[in-house]
């Protein structure tokens, strides 16, 4: 085994590296701006960056994301591109971060998982036949982070588990984290049943109920095209042309959607209902000048699932 | 002496406090996720996380009866002199940083029980940094060396 930690920094590189003895002679390198990386790297990072890449030789074996924040509601789409790409080009993945903890400032209180990520990371992994984890970090008695070292153990098992099993995805530890994942999924939505349906911001109707009540939709070129998808799910983002100028967590709540209603395959075509961005105050053309589909800008993730954007004044069918 | 990067002065600084039996508290790093906890130095009236002119030391650490606010960089930094001057001759702004260290627990979890006219009286400014050491008066200095420790603290002088 000859391990390199890719990284966004050298304290989650550390951090990571600490997690197995399996590690101890890794090297550490970071992740270079697009297009300088060799080539596995710059593929993975080509929706956005991840906090850490493992790789044996060139083969990229493990990729980690770690953070101190809750996906609380729409904020769940926050840094799902880069574990799509990851999981597309079938590397085991884990997202390290508190499924609960408390908020402060303030508006202080304790933030709780939005649990829709559980279900779109079971979906993935079926999907894309690889293991996507969520990895809770664990809080004390009053919803503080643990920080003494024993947040850790449940990666240290994962990582060290997956290495010596010769990077079995099925190993043990990935199994357990797996049913540990679907366990936290029932228990919570017992509690929330609202999270088992779909939030306001997405509608879920009829392919030709929408093209008749979405003026320019059904003159719009290639539309018909989607009309072999019975239903259509579309998701409603009310941003206005000053405030138009962003990704997150729009772009990757798009893979959430996607993932959980509408995705039945690994490639963006396999589809069983269509994906619609719906941007009702913001006009076409305007929308194209602060978000082009520039590949060498971050704003290109905005077309990297949706089947269409339905603007203000008309349409751009993106993909059949 | 070489310039290290702000991670690796970070890294290290830790490193050393750690060695010379300081306790880490509290700190977020120039980049990344540090599994310390983060913590704002507020402006009084202004109480929301990423309120204006709120602060967020690279790291806090206690040896049980003086506290330090670090600042970690590549090298000796004018500014960060004058920033943490600011800051520590602020009483309003250092019994709101008492009293959220004490809210949130994070002294009582490390062992660490002081008042807040303990903490008042023992808490002083620190720059860690590479490169040439520059001392400062009233200011500890914390020399890294590399990422894994090696370096030293420098006492403040008068």
């Amino acid at each position: 085994m000859s391990h390199t930690i890719y990284c966004d920094n050298l304290i989650e590189a550390s951090w990571f590296q600490a997690l197995s003895p399996c590690l101890n002679g890794a090297a550490i390198k970071k992740i270079a701006q697009r297009g300088e990386n060799p080539p596995v790297i710059n593929e993975l990072v080509r929706y956005d960056r991840p906090d850490i890449i493992l790789l044996d030789a060139e083969r990229p074996i493990l990729v980690v994301e770690k953070t101190q924040e809750v996906p609380t509601g729409h904020n769940v789409g926050q840094r799902i591109a880069r574990l799509v790409r990851s999981a597309e080009m079938q590397v085991p993945t884990i997202k390290f971060f508190p499924f609960d903890a408390m908020k402060h400032g303030e508006y202080a209180g304790v933030c709780n998982l939005n649990i829709r990520i559980l279900k779109v990371f079971e979906n993935m992994s079926r999907i894309h036949g690889v293991p996507i984890l969520a990895v809770n970090w664990r809080c004390d008695k009053y919803s503080e982070l643990l920080d003494d070292g024993t947040e850790d153990e449940q990666m240290r098992e994962i990582v060290s588990d997956y290495i010596r099993s010769g990077y079995n995805p099925a190993c043990d530890a990935i199994v357990n984290a797996q049913k540990a994942m679907q366990r936290e999924y029932e228990i919570r939505l017992r509690k929330r049943k609202s999270y088992g349906i779909a939030p306001p911001s997405v509608e879920k109707t009829e392919t030709s109920a929408l093209l008749k009540k979405t003026e320019g939709l059904a003159r719009s070129s290639g539309i018909e095209a989607l009309l072999k998808r019975k239903e259509s799910v579309v998701y409603h983002i009310a941003m206005t042309p000053d405030k138009c100028r962003r990704e997150d967590p729009y772009t990757g709540t798009q893979f959430i959607y996607d993932y959980l209603w509408c995705r039945n395959g690994p490639n963006v075509e396999d589809k069983e209902r269509n994906l619609f961005l719906h941007f009702p105050e913001i006009e076409q053309s305007y929308w194209m000048s602060r978000n082009p589909d520039d590949p060498t800008r971050k704003s290109s993730n905005w077309y990297l699932t949706a089947n269409a954007m339905i603007f203000a004044d008309s349409v751009l069918l993106i993909r059949e | 002496m070489a310039i290290l990067s702000e991670d690796e002065v970070y890294l290290g600084s830790k490193a050393i406090l750690r060695r010379n039996g300081w306790i880490l508290v509290a700190g977020q790093p120039p980049d990344g996720c540090d599994s310390l906890p983060v913590v704002e130095i507020k402006l009084p009236g202004r109480q929301g996380i990423g309120s204006g002119g709120a602060y967020k030391p690279d790291l806090i650490v206690s040896d049980g009866n003086k506290t330090l606010i670090v600042e970690c960089k590549p090298r000796h930094s004018a500014s960060d002199v004058e920033k943490l001057k600011n800051i520590i001759g602020d009483d309003k702004r250092i019994s709101l940083l008492y009293k959220e260290l004490v809210q949130r627990r994070l002294l009582a979890r490390r062992g660490i029980s002081i008042s807040e006219e303990e903490f008042r009286r023992n808490i002083f400014c620190a720059l860690a940094h590479s490169g040439e050491p520059t001392a400062v008066p009233n200011f500890y200095m914390i020399l890294v060396k590399d990422r894994f420790g090696e370096g030293e603290i420098l006492p403040p002088f008068s």
